[in-house]
């Protein structure tokens, strides 16, 4: 790694002023993110700003009107350990527990967890391939390369990398808050205006500005949230970003679906919610699986495939609907 | 008891649970600092320009490009394996780049950080050139190249007639991706230069001697100025047994900045500083009568190459021995050269993307004629090697395809596509047949009883994870009468009795029965000492009746005995040393064609919606002729299957077309198995003593394991789906 | 904020205590170091492995205040005033610990060079499993999960984090599940 110097942040205030005036400081929490970019050199901070002993931050709170408060420094493994989370959000901790390992699941923290940047190859090549998120401008390899785990939902010819993070994916179909104090004070994001499409600008992952610092998320309570599954399609079993994977959560009449909250991952450069399908599904039966398909359907007549990821249209839908079924057994 | 045939521990287990089993890297040697490498980012063209100055001055020790790196010598001519380059093409001896990766320059300082860093400082121009990749358009243009390990090509009949008057023809074409090694532990050289010229090195080798010779003849230097030390290898797996740049580099880096150097690959130098499989392109036609018994094959492959060496990948191989065929056998094989580094051995080389063609299209016959795919196989046994016509040493062929069949349950199985359901999931069964090939090669040994009744053996081979030091300990416990634990093995140092490569299997038929026979050397003038030594227990005459157990001597029927200790001190000695030279006839030249065989079964469910494969079980039988240790021998044999379950679901290097270079080079672009992905596994030895093999009568495992596992899961696939894959790896785009 | 020693001095080495294996250790180290590193080069405690230095493969994982992480995925600055353990601080009185020595009668290993990482990850697993984890093998996650719930299919899963090139896997599972019903 290039040489950098490390100090540590006491409070939070003084960790978003300090950050505010210098543009060559990076807060790191677990590390596991920041630190392999750093290696392959697609992130070169001069200064890091150790965030992992702010008071207060790594708490989960579960609310008594059934939302849920997570501090940004919260592990994902305590998390995902949590029983208040397995009982009222299963999806929460399933999409946690599908996620890297149980080693990087101890150190990584769920403010890490939704910052985390894209894991296209290029962009990721220690030999700063031609790539536009990496050196703005420089190209986008992967529009007409190896883009089989890239997206089909939103992506410019500028950029076609699809987000890794499962969390951010149930949380989307959840509607959750980001919570994030910044220079002006403390402020709510939406999850799902989070994370950006990339646009002419991919090197921009998020809302965030200089100095913003992810304090918690916020989960309110829903009533699609008990019957809900994250499921992840990847190519082997265990330790894998998700080729596809969907966040589904319901509320049922009988056999038909009330409500539904969908999402998907590993399709856009942001999680990406399916809401044309989720007014479509209402008081469609489980059992139909015709009409979960058309259904599912509306939501993808924007999807667009590159070279090698047309398959991903198609296994997407069968993906939410295989997501649908199993949230419907847990009613 | 005899210790050969038991199951013993791991005789290393309690240095490798603890850590401190010490492998190359792992090795500090006072004084030592840290070379990095700066490696080409373009796949084709010339060194415009490099500008090292930067770099110079960020305090290192030293900055080495073409411009000032002494030259080698070229690599010997042809190819052997006494003195195995893995590529021709030597580093930083001029400007040209001829694939992504190649090493451009080297910097040394006496931290790593701060080498690596300085490597970044070095500003390269390139003049680029489009890089040749290996793809439909370039395979058409596939050139015959020199023979290498075998001859290129084999023609046993006429394949093409027994075709075309067969009732039944299948042709298709297979395909294989390029895959990587990904060995846990990365290369990695230390070299010390001594003020006599001597050099000292710890690398990363499966190949002690072999890499001996080949530094010496690329460099210059006496071979008998050379030490090299390899105590414990992290996975071989092939690609640690010929000799690789980086270790060039290290040697040279040490001689200029006189100080020790080490050299450690990172995972994403490991895709192109050392080698990789091929990808293979490969078209099979079969042609049988409606019994289902061959009445031709033909097989041939295509495979990459780097423009300045003639790698083959002897895909084609697998046709040649492991059915008969009534008509005859074509094989051949051709080379696209393109822009990328040198290919290598990879378990299993050559016979797993062999077997997965051959033993599809098998599959496909089996369908094709209606016939159960282990009577198939049945049906085609021979006992006599169809390339060769010798007869096989042994070929317990018919033993691998029953007892493996009655165990596994095959009888219960519906052979019709798609016929079987469990939930959501179709459930199926595949099998497939393996033949590998058995080598014979020069090994010695060294042993000594001591005066406390303990032994010690010498040699230099190598543990890889294969449990050489184990399986030793065992040959040469028993051969001596004394109990495992007193028997030391000393291993990995080209100080000690030169051994073979440990590669292809090889080492415990032949390294083995180089400690075999010292040990019985030993033993005898133990024996000879007791006759005619001083105040000899025996008297002469006696010889052939004297036993050896628990350390001691004893006459046959009587209590006449002595301890090897008592009669070490009775005749003053203070140990026995015998060496041996194991010298066999080449397996080719022999009056036996030697193979190990083996027929597996795999049980996969199939997510047909989502186009996931999992395995469900898996049986293997084998025939590696007798097995010294079951338990470290199914611990190889459910390495290979795993090896195969990635090969055929998991695995490949990824090209990117236009930039020419690997694209995935780390553990998450690059899928290998993970613990979740392998279900329990069921492994039966069927074979017998093999007197040809070795005078132990083993033949090879390691390697075996790893060739069927692919076509057995792709058959299963097909019969779960009534798809057939022919391009590996079997991803669920594939079948959604 | 406190500087932790040398904010504007960057690449300037900085002291760190640690505790490893019980034994207090005084560490000078650039902030750059990964743990990894410092155990390694520093403390010449090679036993833990660099194979992948990305996060991706297990081979580097100790325990920090008893809990199994990478330690090529942090800085050993990081680290002041933490307990770590590596494999060697396993043993107690020069006795294996009972994951090692399952290992060894299970054939946990062929080449050795991932088995430090897997023993380490393996301890964790079970004192895991007793606190209740549930894992992405976990049937109903909404479920109390006990130790006596730690299957093979569940002790698979929790190892994936620590790849094992020369395959051992199913014996790696055997080693776990029998040392998980001793202890
Ligand atoms: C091999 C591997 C496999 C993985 N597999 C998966 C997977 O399958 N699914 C998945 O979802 N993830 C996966 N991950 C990613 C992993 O979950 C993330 O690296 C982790 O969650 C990041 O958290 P961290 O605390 O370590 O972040 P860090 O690395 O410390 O930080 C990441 C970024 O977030 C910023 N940041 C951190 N905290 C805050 C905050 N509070 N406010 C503002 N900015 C902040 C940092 O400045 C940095 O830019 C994998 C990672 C690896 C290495
Ligand atoms: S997809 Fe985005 S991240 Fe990947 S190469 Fe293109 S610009 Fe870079
Ligand atoms: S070396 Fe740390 S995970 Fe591979
Ligand atoms: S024992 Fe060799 S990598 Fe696991």
């Amino acid at each position: 790694m290039h040489p950098f110097a490390l100090s540590r942040a006491d409070d939070p205030a003084t960790a978003v002023a300090i950050q505010t005036r210098d543009p060559g400081l990076a807060f790191i929490a677990g590390g596991t993110d920041l630190i392999g970019l750093m290696k392959d050199r697609a992130a070169l901070p001069e200064r890091l700003l150790d965030i992992n002993h702010l008071p207060g931050m790594s708490y989960i709170e579960a609310r008594a009107d059934g939302g849920l408060r997570i501090g940004a420094l919260a592990r994902m493994s305590d998390v995902a350990a949590s029983l208040a989370v397995r009982e009222r959000f299963p999806l929460i901790a399933e999409a946690l527990l599908f996620a890297a390992s149980g080693q990087l699941r101890n150190m990584a923290s769920i403010g890490g967890n939704i910052m985390q940047r894209t894991r296209c190859a290029y962009f990721r090549d220690e030999d700063d391939l031609p790539c536009n998120k990496r050196r703005p401008g420089s190209g986008c390899s992967a529009r007409h390369g190896l883009n089989r785990n890239h997206a089909i939902f939103g992506w410019s010819d500028a950029c076609v990398a699809t987000n890794p993070s499962d969390l951010a994916v149930a949380l989307a179909a959840l509607d959750a808050q980001v919570i994030v104090r910044g220079r002006t004070g403390e402020r709510s994001i939406p999850i799902t205006e989070f994370h950006r499409l990339p646009g002419d600008t991919p090197e921009r992952d998020n809302a965030l500005d200089r100095g913003d610092l992810i304090v918690a998320v916020d989960v309110a309570a829903r009533r699609e949230a008990r019957a809900s599954h994250y499921l992840k399609v990847r190519d082997r079993q265990s330790f894998e970003f998700a080729l596809v994977s969907a966040a589904a959560g319901i509320a049922i009449d009988g056999r038909s679906i009330a409500s539904a909250r969908l999402a998907l991952g590993g399709v856009a450069h942001k999680p990406w919610r399916l809401r044309a399908a989720e007014t479509a599904l209402r008081g469609v039966s489980l059992d139909d699986r015709d009409a979960l398909r058309s259904a599912i359907a509306a939501s993808f007549a924007e999807a667009r495939a590159l070279a090698h990821n047309a398959f991903k249209i198609e296994l997407a839908q069968r993906v939410v609907v295989r997501a649908l079924q199993v949230a419907g057994e847990r009613t | 008891m005899s210790a050969i045939g038991q199951p013993i521990s791991r005789t290393d287990g309690s240095l490798k649970v603890t850590g401190r089993a010490r492998y190359t890297g792992d090795i500090r040697v006072s004084g030592a600092v840290h070379a990095a490498l700066v490696q080409s980012t373009i796949a084709s063209g010339r060194i415009a320009s490099i500008d090292t100055s930067a770099a110079e001055e960020a305090g290192v020790l030293g900055v080495f490009s073409y411009r000032n790196l002494p030259r080698m010598n070229p690599t010997p001519k042809p190819w052997s394996h006494l003195h195995p380059h893995g590529q021709g093409y030597l580093p930083l001896q001029d400007d040209k780049i001829h694939y992504a990766g190649q090493p451009i320059a080297m910097v040394v300082a006496s931290k790593l950080d701060q080498a690596v860093q300085a490597a970044t400082l070095i500003k390269v121009h390139y003049e680029v050139a489009q890089p040749v990749v290996f793809d439909a358009d370039t395979t058409r243009a596939a050139i015959d190249p020199p023979q290498f390990l075998w001859p290129v090509a084999s023609s046993v009949g006429d394949a093409d007639k027994g075709i075309a008057a067969a009732a039944v023809k299948i042709a298709e074409t297979y395909a294989t991706p390029d895959r990587h090694h990904n060995q846990m532990e990365p290369h990695a050289t230390t070299a010390m230069w001594d003020a006599d010229g001597s050099l000292t090195l710890y690398d990363t080798t499966q190949h002690l001697y072999g890499a001996r010779e080949l530094i010496a003849m690329v460099l210059g230097i006496p071979v008998d100025k050379i030490t090299i030390m390899c105590e414990f290898l992290g996975g071989g797996f092939g690609g640690k047994a010929y000799v690789w740049p980086h270790t060039l580099l290290a040697i040279l880096a040490a001689k200029a900045v006189r100080r020790p150097v080490r050299l450690q690959l990172t995972r994403a130098q490991m895709y192109s500083m050392v080698g990789h499989q091929a990808a293979t392109i490969q078209t099979i036609a079969l042609g049988a009568d409606n019994g289902g018994k061959l009445t031709g094959i033909r097989h041939e492959s295509i495979s990459p190459a780097p423009v300045f060496d003639n790698y083959i990948e002897y895909a084609a191989l697998s046709s040649r021995s492991l059915w008969a065929a009534s008509g005859g056998i074509a094989t051949n094989h051709k080379i696209v050269h393109v822009n990328r580094n040198t290919p290598t051995a990879m378990r299993s080389p050559h016979e797993a993307l062999g077997h997965f063609a051959l033993e599809s299209a098998m599959d496909e016959l089996a369908y094709a004629t209606g016939i159960d795919p282990i009577e198939l196989r049945l049906v085609n046994d021979t006992a006599t090697d169809p390339h060769s016509g010798r007869p096989f040493s042994t070929r317990a062929m018919r033993k691998c395809l029953i007892e493996g069949a009655a165990r596994f349950g095959w009888e219960s199985r519906s052979p019709t596509p798609r016929s079987m359901r469990e939930g959501r999931h179709l459930i199926s069964e595949g099998t497939a047949a393996e033949i590998y090939t058995h080598w014979r090669w020069p090994a010695k040994a060294r042993v000594t009883i001591n005066g406390d009744g303990s032994a010690l053996v010498e040699t230099g081979s190598h543990d890889l994870g294969t449990g050489t030091y184990t399986v030793m300990r065992q040959v040469a416990a028993d051969t001596l009468g004394v109990a495992p634990e007193k028997v030391t093995v000393r291993l990995g140092d080209t100080r000690l009795p030169p051994s073979h490569a440990s590669i292809g299997s090889a080492t415990m038929a032949n390294a083995g029965a180089s400690v075999l026979l010292a040990a019985e050397s030993a033993r005898d003038k133990a024996i000879r000492l007791a006759l005619t030594g001083r105040d000899a227990p025996f008297t002469r005459g006696q010889g052939a009746d004297i036993r050896v157990a628990e350390g001691t001597l004893t006459l046959a029927h009587s209590n006449v005995s002595i301890s090897y200790g008592d009669l070490l001190a009775r005749n003053g000695l203070p140990n026995l040393v015998a060496e041996a030279d194991y010298d066999p006839v080449p397996e080719h030249e022999g009056p036996k064609a030697i193979f190990s065989f083996s027929a597996v079964f795999a049980e996969v469910r199939v997510d047909p919606e989502l186009g996931i494969v999992r395995l469900n079980r898996f049986v293997g039988a084998y025939d590696a002729g007798r097995i010294i240790n079951p338990k470290t021998a199914r611990s190889q044999a459910i390495g290979g299957i795993i090896w195969g379950v990635g090969q055929v679901l998991l695995e490949q290097s990824e090209t990117d077309p236009t930039l020419g270079r690997f694209l995935n080079r780390n553990y998450s672009g690059y899928l290998v198995p993970t613990n979740a992905d392998i279900p329990e596994l069921d492994i039966l030895f069927v074979g017998d003593f093999d007197e040809e093999a070795s005078p132990l009568g083993a033949k090879g495992l390691g390697e075996l394991t790893a060739v069927s596992v692919a076509p057995a899961i792709a058959n299963a696939v097909f019969h779960a789906t009534g798809k057939r894959i022919r391009r590996l790896p079997i991803s669920l785009e594939k079948l959604m | 904020m406190s500087e932790t020693r040398g904010a504007a001095s960057g690449g300037k080495v900085v002291p760190v205590d640690v505790t490893v294996n019980g034994e207090v250790r005084k560490l000078v180290v650039e902030p750059r170091t990964t743990l990894l590193d410092a155990l390694r080069e520093e403390l010449g405690l090679t036993g833990t492995k660099k194979a992948c230095d990305r996060g991706e493969c297990g081979a580097c994982t100790v325990h920090i205040e008893g809990r199994r992480i990478l330690s090529c995925m942090t800085l050993a600055a990081m680290q002041g005033g933490k307990q770590i353990t590596t494999i060697e601080g396993l043993e107690h009185d020069g006795r294996l610990h009972a994951v090692q020595a399952a290992f060894i009668e299970h054939d946990g290993f062929q080449c050795g060079f991932c088995t430090s990482g897997q023993i380490m990850s393996a301890v964790a697993v079970i004192e895991e499993a007793k606190a209740g984890w549930p894992s992405a093998a976990t049937v109903d996650v909404g479920k109390a999960f006990t130790v006596a719930d730690l299957s093979k299919p569940e002790i698979r899963e929790r190892m994936s984090g620590n790849l094992c090139r020369c395959s051992c896997y199913p014996n790696i599972v055997a080693a776990v599940a029998d040392a998980a019903e001793r202890s």
